[in-house]
């Protein structure tokens, strides 16, 4: 009893480390209704289900999964691949995979659903997503999203007397050279919003993508290097000075890791970056993957999401305080451009080749 | 007869396991490997069903993905970069530690034992955990850097991790246990009196080197050069963690498999990384063998 004890007051600590520990177990309508559900899928399927990327410290994936098993008593096992990554697992495993849901870039997701590797469903909650973020037939859907910013280390920039960059042209500047880094927009599709913010910012569009590689172009001499696996904690040390990558990782280094960290929206300006699910079409636990998805869009989840800096796809459920911490140093959200999901999924593949041959192979 | 019967039995699970996990995929791997992959499908003809499933004619095999070791730049660099750093590893392994390894056989000390339990510490890392090592030590705020910019107001090896040279050091540090131990074992076999004899007999201690201790270590050299190549070969974490743009095979097969989603590529570079890697490891031991025969 004793050691049961410490162990839930362990698990507290560590609910309170993941800074959700003031998130109120939110009441919603169907709450009741969704509660019968996942009893009876449990009973059916036992209590551990698979998601394809659900990278603990990414877009608070780690808390999320832990308040699901702390409550609910579900577990969801991390799972490290980018978006890209899970897309080509699923095609490949296809009836063999493991996979009950997969979360991508809402691009990579739309990518997916036509590669037939989802089934479609429409979770409780359906009408609140906003229709550009979801198929209508539920084939994939937004859960969240991030707006495409610096995460700059502080201290990093200190040590060498610099400046925080404020526009994409400051990251040119030799000085920044070897502390600038995104990751490989090949592989996850966060770094693809990234490169791609920057050539929206630059004057491209959905049909020209030349000011993006020309500008990636030139700030190939100052990148540190294109990661595969995750920069969160190397820009946490201090190892990356200047991360392109989603704001809401920053902010979470910044608030609730207490790095050195600020977040800065370019001048030029910067683009949104939905991130979406899908439910596999061979789920071997597919009652509980639906009980999950009905539950990542209550106010619970979203509001888990909103507290840990990361915009609730369905806006009624994001939070002041949260919205209080997300100011940047430099830069504002009005310059944030609106690219429609579709408009993307035309450009993401050659977008992706071009940078694999002008930059990465090169 | 029921020996033999009996002696069928003992290696029946190998046999089996060695089909199972070793011959059936590699001849599926061969397999996939002639078959246009996905990128090339998506682009040409529509072979897709439906439902995703690709159904490959025979007439439709072909050679393209195990000829783009030859005609794609990038897939070409990435096997000469293989090779390249698995030779050179493998002779700086050993130059460094054949003198340790000899000590290990000869010479008894305080904390031998230690020594060699902690040896082996980093053959229980994983490629990603010595890359990681790497960037601690050598990265751009890695300790050496950090260390050297305090004591002389200039960071040594800042970065370095991410270049080849860094790729290299990060190599040989897991190659060096696996080098002395392989050697350790090896020179353990010696015929000593040989050395003695040759010393007795008039022999220099130049001679001695020459004609008699070098030609009894060579077959050690070349089986653990064998090892440290093969294991060099198939390293991908370190590459994985440490270059920004270059490529090695291993890694160029994880990469056209999840990021270019050219599954059918991957398998036929695997096929040929297998190929050479075995190749190089069967003439490396028969030249071993033959040509030292008498010193094993």
């Amino acid at each position: 009893m004793k050691r049961a004890k410490t162990i839930s007051r362990l698990v507290l600590g560590m609910l309170l480390a993941f800074g959700f520990a003031d998130v109120q177990a939110q009441e919603w309508k169907e709450k009741g209704e969704w509660l019968k559900k996942l009893e009876a899928a449990k009973k059916a399927e036992g209590n551990r289900m698979i998601q394809y990327d659900a990278q603990p410290n990414y877009a608070n994936w780690g808390g999320v999964t832990l308040f699901f098993k702390k409550t609910y008593g579900i577990d969801i096992p991390p799972d490290m691949k980018g978006s890209s990554a899970t897309m080509a697992a699923l095609v490949k495993e296809r009836s063999s995979t493991v996979a009950d849901v997969a979360y991508y870039n809402s691009v990579i997701a739309a990518q997916a659903a036509a590669k037939g590797v989802h089934q479609a469903y429409k979770p409780m909650g359906w009408d609140k997503i906003p229709a550009d973020n979801k198929d209508p037939d539920g084939k994939w859907f937004s859960v969240h999203q991030g707006v495409i910013a610096f995460i700059v280390n502080t201290d990093a920039l200190k040590k060498k007397n610099l400046a925080v960059p404020q526009c994409w042209a400051d990251l040119l500047k030799p000085e920044y050279k070897g502390l600038v880094a995104y990751d490989d927009p090949t592989v996850h599709g966060t770094a693809w919003e990234s490169i791609f913010a920057a050539n929206i910012a630059l004057g491209g569009s959905t049909k020209d993508v030349k000011p993006g590689v020309e500008y990636l172009k030139k700030l190939d001499a100052n990148i540190l290097r294109y990661s595969r696996d995750t920069s969160y904690n190397p820009s946490l040390r201090g190892e990356i000075g200047i991360w392109l990558n989603a704001d809401g990782n920053g902010y979470k280094m910044k608030h609730e890791d207490g790095g050195p960290i600020e977040v800065v929206i370019p001048c030029e300006g910067t683009i949104g970056t939905p991130l979406g699910m899908g439910l596999v079409t061979w789920a071997k636990r597919p009652l509980l993957a639906k009980a999950y998805l009905d539950w990542l869009f209550s106010p619970e989840a979203q509001g888990i999401w909103a507290d840990s800096f990361w915009q609730p796809i369905i806006s009624e459920y994001a939070t002041e305080s949260a919205k209080k911490k997300m100011k940047p140093l430099h830069g504002s959200y009005d310059k944030v451009k609106s690219v429609s999901i579709l408009e993307k999924q035309d450009i993401i593949d050659p977008y992706k080749q071009a940078w694999l041959k002008e930059i990465k192979r090169n | 007869m029921m020996r033999h019967w009996l002696g069928a039995l003992y290696i029946m699970p190998l046999t089996v396991f060695f089909v199972a996990v070793m011959v059936y995929p590699f001849f599926n791997m061969v397999f996939q490997g002639f078959i246009p992959s996905q990128a090339m499908l998506e682009a040409g003809s529509a072979m897709s069903t439906a439902d995703g499933e690709y159904i490959v004619t025979w007439d439709e095999l072909t050679l393209a993905n195990y000829l783009s070791v030859f005609t794609d730049d990038h897939i070409r660099s990435g096997l000469t970069l293989s090779l390249a750093i698995s030779v050179i590893v493998s002779f700086v392994s050993i130059f460094l530690c054949i003198g340790p390894a000899w000590l290990l056989v000869r010479k008894e000390f305080p904390g031998k034992r230690m020594f060699r339990a902690i040896l082996t510490v980093p053959m229980a890392f994983s490629g990603i955990i010595i890359g990681f090592l790497a960037v601690i030590m050598i990265g751009r705020i890695g300790a050496i850097p950090l260390i050297t910019d305090w004591l002389f107001g200039i960071p040594v090896a800042e970065a370095l991790a991410y270049s080849l040279t860094g790729l290299g050091i990060a190599y040989i540090w897991f190659q060096i246990p696996r080098a002395t131990l392989n050697l350790e074992s090896a020179i353990r076999k010696f015929d000593w009196d040989l050395e003695s004899a040759a010393r007795s007999l008039g022999a220099s201690p130049f001679q001695t080197v020459r004609y008699v201790l070098l030609p009894l270590l060579t077959p050690a050299i070349v089986s653990t050069m064998a090892v440290t190549f093969a294991v060099s070969m198939g390293s991908f974490g370190v590459a994985l963690l440490l270059l920004k743009k270059a490529t090695v095979l291993p890694l160029e097969i994880y990469t056209q498999m999840y990021s270019t989603l050219a599954f059918e590529l991957s398998a036929a570079l695997s096929v040929q990384l297998a190929v050479v890697t075995v190749g190089v490891n069967y003439f490396l031991r028969r030249y071993g063998e033959r040509h030292y025969a008498f010193a094993s």
